[in-house]
C-alpha cells in the first residue's frame, strides 16, 4: 500500500467521490424518482403518479422496437466487433511485416468522434447525393433509398461496428503478444497448421480477453446515440430507435422528463441485468 | 516535512474542489439580489448621481444562431450596441432552432431547472412562454409599455397580444413570420400548369410532375410541422384549428396520404431533415414546398419564386385566404437583470426600435413594430406582402397551441398515415391521450 495513512487516502479519495456523487449518484437516485412522477417541459411542479410511467412503457410500441433493436445491435457487435476484431487481430498477429501499420490503420477510426462518424455515414447513405448511389449510378444501377424501416438499423450497425472494431483489435493484439512463444514454438515443431494455432492456442489463451471485451462490447450498446440521433434521427417510423435515443426524444424533444426517466431506468435495469449474465458466463468460462 | 506534504495534499484537494464549485457561480459575476416571488415587473437599482457607466455584462439568448437567416444582422446590431456602449459587453449565448435539431428549447428549459436564466432571451410565445411564465424569473412587460407612451405606440396593432400568456404580457413580440406553399413558377410554366392555388390544381401539378425528374412538393415526412400547421388550417379553417387534435382534423392528415401515394414527395422523405428537404426546392429540384418567412431570403435571387396560401380543398370546412401567421416569439427579460441595472431594458429599447427592427425585417419575416420597408423589394417578398395583406385571417400555428409532445406525436407519425399503418383518426386519438397526460 502507497499510502500507510488511511486519513491521507480518505482525503485524495474525497474530491472524486464528491464528483461521482453530485454528478452520477445523486441524478441516478432523482431519476429513479422523476420515473414515478409526471414532469412536463421542465416545469418546476412534479406530480407523484406512481408506476403509471411504467405501465405506460409496458403498451409502448416504440419501446419494444427500441428494446428489439438494442439487442440486435448487442448481436451485431458481438459478432462484428468482437469477432472481426479477432479476426484481424490473429490475421495481423500471424505476418512477419507491417503489423504497426495495420494496427495504425484499424486503430484509426477510434479517434474519430461518433459524431463526425455519424455526419460522414449519414452522407454517404443520402438518396439525392449519397456516395453510396454515386456508385450504383457509375455501374448504371437505379438510385436506392438506404435508410428504409426494414434496414435502418442494421445501417447504423455499419459505422458502430467499423468505430469500434480497431480498438478491440488492438486489445486482442496485445493479448496474442503476451502468449509465451514457446508454446507456438512446440506446436510448430508438432507441424500445427495456422487454423489450429488460433482455435486450440491463440482463442484458449485469450479467454480472459475475451470475457472483458464482451463485458466492455454489451455495456457500450447501451451508450449508443450519436449514430442513430444523426444517421436516422431514430425514424424512419421509430424503427432504428435505440433506447437511449428514445429516452432523450422524450427528454429533450417532447420534454416529458416524467417518462423519459422511467426509460432510463428501464435502460439501467437491462444493462445491469446483461452485464450480470455476463460476468457469470465470464466467471464460469475462467473456472474451466 | 511529513506535515508540509500533508499541507500540501490538503491544499491540493481544496484548490480542486473550489475550482470545481466555482463554475456553479452566476456568469454575471456578481450575485443579483433575489427575485420576489410575487409581482411581475420589478423596479431597477438607481445608479449614484456622480457614478459613470457601471461595467455590465448582459448574457443574451436568442436563436439567431448557426444558418439562420439573420445571423449576420443580429451580429451587426450587437456589435454596433457595444460600440456605443462601451461599459456594456453582449454575451451573445444564441443556439440555432431547426426541427430535429432544436438545441434552443431544451437550453432555455435547462437554464430555468438550473434557476440560471439569461438577461434577455428572444424565445418562443404560446405554449413555450408557459414554462417561462411559470418559472417566476421573468418580468411582464405592461409596466414598462405603460411607463413609456412612445415606445408602446410604435407596436402595430394585434402585435402585443401575440405575448401574452395567461392574460400577462410576459413576452415583447418583434419578428413576425407567416406560412404558405410556395412554389417555382417557372416549372410551373414549363408544364404548362396552373398556379397552385386550388387543391385540384395541386393535385394536376403532382400527376404530372411525379412522371419527371422533379420533384412535385418537397417536404420532409421526419418533421413535417410546416406542411401540417397549412394544411390543418386550410382543411379546417380558423376556428376548428383552435379545436387541437378535433376528429375535423382527419382530412388534412388523409390529404397527405393522398399526396403520398401519387408521389408527390421525394423518395426519402421518411428520413429528410427539413433543412435537406429545403434545398430541393430553392435549387429548382422540386415545385413546391411548404414554407415559412424565415426560407424566403434563401428565394429572393429567384424572380419565379412566389409564396400563396393554401386554399380550402373542396368538400372541406376551410377559409379561403387564411393563414398561419403570427409573431411566435418575443423578447423576455429575467427579473435579475431587470433588478441588476435599466441596462437590459435599454437593450430591448434598442433591439424593438424601428431603425433596427427593419433591417431584419429586410431580411425576412414581419414586424411587430411601425416600419418602412425599402422599395426595391423582390418578387417573392412582393408575394408575401400580397398573401398577407389578403389574408382573411392569421391563426397561431397548432404547434404553439399544444403541448410539445403531443405535437411531436402528429408530425412524427404522419408516416403511418400515408404509409396505412395507423388511420388519421387513431392518430389524432393518440395525440389527444398525450395532451391530457401533460395537462
Amino acid at each position: 500500500m502507497v499510502l500507510k495513512n488511511k486519513k491521507q487516502a480518505l482525503l485524495f479519495l474525497l474530491p472524486a467521490l464528491l464528483f461521482i456523487s453530485v454528478f452520477l449518484i445523486v441524478p441516478l437516485f432523482r431519476t429513479v424518482y422523476y420515473g414515478f412522477t409526471s414532469w412536463h417541459n421542465f416545469s418546476p411542479n412534479k406530480t407523484f403518479i406512481g408506476l403509471e410511467n411504467y405501465k405506460k412503457l409496458l403498451n409502448d410500441r416504440v419501446l419494444w422496437i427500441s428494446i428489439k433493436n438494442t439487442g440486435i445491435l448487442i448481436v451485431g457487435v458481438l459478432i462484428f466487433q468482437i469477432g472481426v476484431s479477432m479476426l484481424l487481430a490473429i490475421c495481423v498477429d500471424s505476418i512477419k511485416h507491417g503489423m504497426r501499420f495495420f494496427r495504425t490503420v484499424y486503430f484509426f477510426p477510434i479517434v474519430i468522434s461518433a459524431t463526425a462518424i455519424g455526419l460522414m455515414f449519414s452522407l454517404i447513405y443520402k438518396y439525392d447525393y449519397g456516395l453510396l448511389n454515386y456508385f450504383v449510378t457509375i455501374f448504371g444501377g437505379e438510385r436506392e433509398v438506404w435508410l428504409t424501416k426494414e434496414r435502418a438499423i442494421f445501417m447504423v450497425l455499419i459505422p458502430v461496428c467499423w468505430q469500434y472494431v480497431g480498438f478491440y483489435f488492438v486489445v486482442f493484439l496485445t493479448g496474442i503478444s503476451k502468449i509465451p512463444d514457446d508454446i507456438c514454438e512446440s506446436a510448430a515443431l508438432d507441424g500445427i497448421r495456422a487454423w489450429q494455432k488460433a482455435f486450440y492456442i491463440t482463442i484458449p489463451l485469450l479467454k480472459d480477453i475475451l470475457v472483458s471485451n464482451l463485458v466492455l462490447v454489451v455495456s457500450g450498446c447501451f451508450r449508443v446515440f450519436d449514430m442513430v440521433y444523426i444517421i436516422t434521427g431514430g425514424g424512419p417510423m421509430n424503427s432504428s430507435e435505440l433506447l437511449s435515443s428514445y429516452m432523450y426524444r422524450k427528454a429533450f424533444m417532447d420534454y416529458n422528463v416524467g417518462y423519459a426517466s422511467s426509460i432510463a431506468i428501464v435502460m439501467i435495469i437491462l444493462g445491469l441485468a446483461l452485464t450480470g449474465v455476463m460476468r457469470t458466463l465470464a466467471n464460469k468460462i475462467q473456472s474451466e | 516535512m511529513k506535515t508540509c506534504k500533508k499541507i500540501l495534499a490538503l491544499a491540493l484537494s481544496l484548490m480542486l474542489m473550489a475550482t470545481a464549485i466555482a463554475g456553479c457561480a452566476s456568469p454575471t459575476g456578481a450575485n443579483p439580489p433575489a427575485a420576489p416571488a410575487d409581482g411581475t415587473s420589478v423596479p431597477a437599482p438607481q445608479a449614484p448621481a456622480d457614478a459613470g457607466p457601471k461595467k455590465e455584462t448582459l448574457r443574451v439568448i436568442t436563436y439567431f444562431a448557426g444558418s439562420d437567416q439573420w445571423v449576420p444582422v443580429w451580429k451587426e446590431v450587437i456589435a454596433e450596441y457595444q460600440t456605443q456602449n462601451p461599459h456594456i459587453t453582449i454575451s451573445d449565448e444564441s443556439v440555432p432552432t431547426a426541427g430535429t435539431n432544436d438545441v434552443f428549447r431544451p437550453k432555455m428549459n435547462a437554464d430555468i431547472a438550473a434557476n440560471t436564466p439569461t438577461d434577455l432571451a428572444l424565445y418562443f410565445n404560446g405554449s413555450d412562454a408557459k414554462p417561462l411564465l411559470d418559472s417566476g424569473m421573468y418580468v411582464t412587460w405592461e409596466s414598462y409599455l405603460a411607463a413609456d407612451p412612445a415606445w408602446n405606440s410604435q407596436f402595430v396593432d394585434g402585435a402585443l397580444p401575440a405575448g401574452e400568456c395567461e392574460g400577462q404580457l410576459i413576452s415583447l413580440p418583434y419578428i413576425g413570420f407567416f406560412e404558405g406553399l410556395t412554389y417555382n413558377a417557372k416549372i410551373f410554366r414549363d408544364y404548362s400548369l396552373d398556379p397552385p392555388d386550388s387543391w385540384e390544381n395541386i393535385l394536376k401539378a403532382v400527376e404530372v410532375l411525379a412522371k419527371t425528374d422533379i420533384i412535385p412538393i418537397s417536404t420532409s415526412l421526419l418533421n413535417p410541422t410546416v406542411s401540417i400547421e397549412t394544411m390543418v388550417l386550410a382543411e379546417v379553417g380558423p376556428d376548428a384549428q383552435k379545436k387541437i387534435a378535433d376528429p375535423s382534423w382527419a382530412p388534412a392528415l388523409d390529404r397527405f396520404k393522398v399526396l403520398y401515394e401519387m408521389n408527390a414527395f421525394p423518395k426519402d422523405a421518411a428520413t429528410l431533415a427539413d433543412a435537406d428537404s429545403r434545398p430541393l426546392f430553392v435549387d429548382g429540384r422540386a415545385a413546391m414546398s411548404f414554407n415559412g418567412s424565415w426560407v424566403l431570403n434563401s428565394l429572393r435571387d429567384n424572380p419565379d419564386m412566389r409564396i400563396i396560401a393554401v386554399n380550402p380543398p373542396p368538400g372541406s370546412s376551410g377559409t379561403k385566404g387564411a393563414i398561419v401567421a403570427g409573431f411566435g416569439s418575443g423578447w423576455y427579460m429575467s427579473k435579475q437583470a431587470a433588478q441588476r441595472s435599466e441596462e437590459s431594458l435599454k437593450f430591448v429599447k434598442y433591439m424593438c426600435s424601428p431603425e433596427i427592427l427593419s433591417r431584419f425585417i429586410q431580411v425576412g419575416g414581419s414586424a411587430a413594430m411601425k416600419i418602412e420597408l425599402p422599395p426595391d423589394t423582390e418578387p417573392v417578398l412582393l408575394s408575401a406582402t400580397e398573401m398577407v395583406s389578403a389574408a382573411s385571417s392569421m391563426s397561431n400555428p397548432i404547434d404553439a397551441q399544444m403541448p410539445r409532445e403531443a405535437f411531436n406525436k402528429l408530425a412524427k407519425d404522419l408516416i403511418y398515415v400515408c404509409e396505412g399503418e395507423k388511420t388519421s383518426i387513431e392518430l389524432l386519438e393518440e395525440v389527444k391521450e398525450l395532451i391530457a397526460s401533460a395537462s
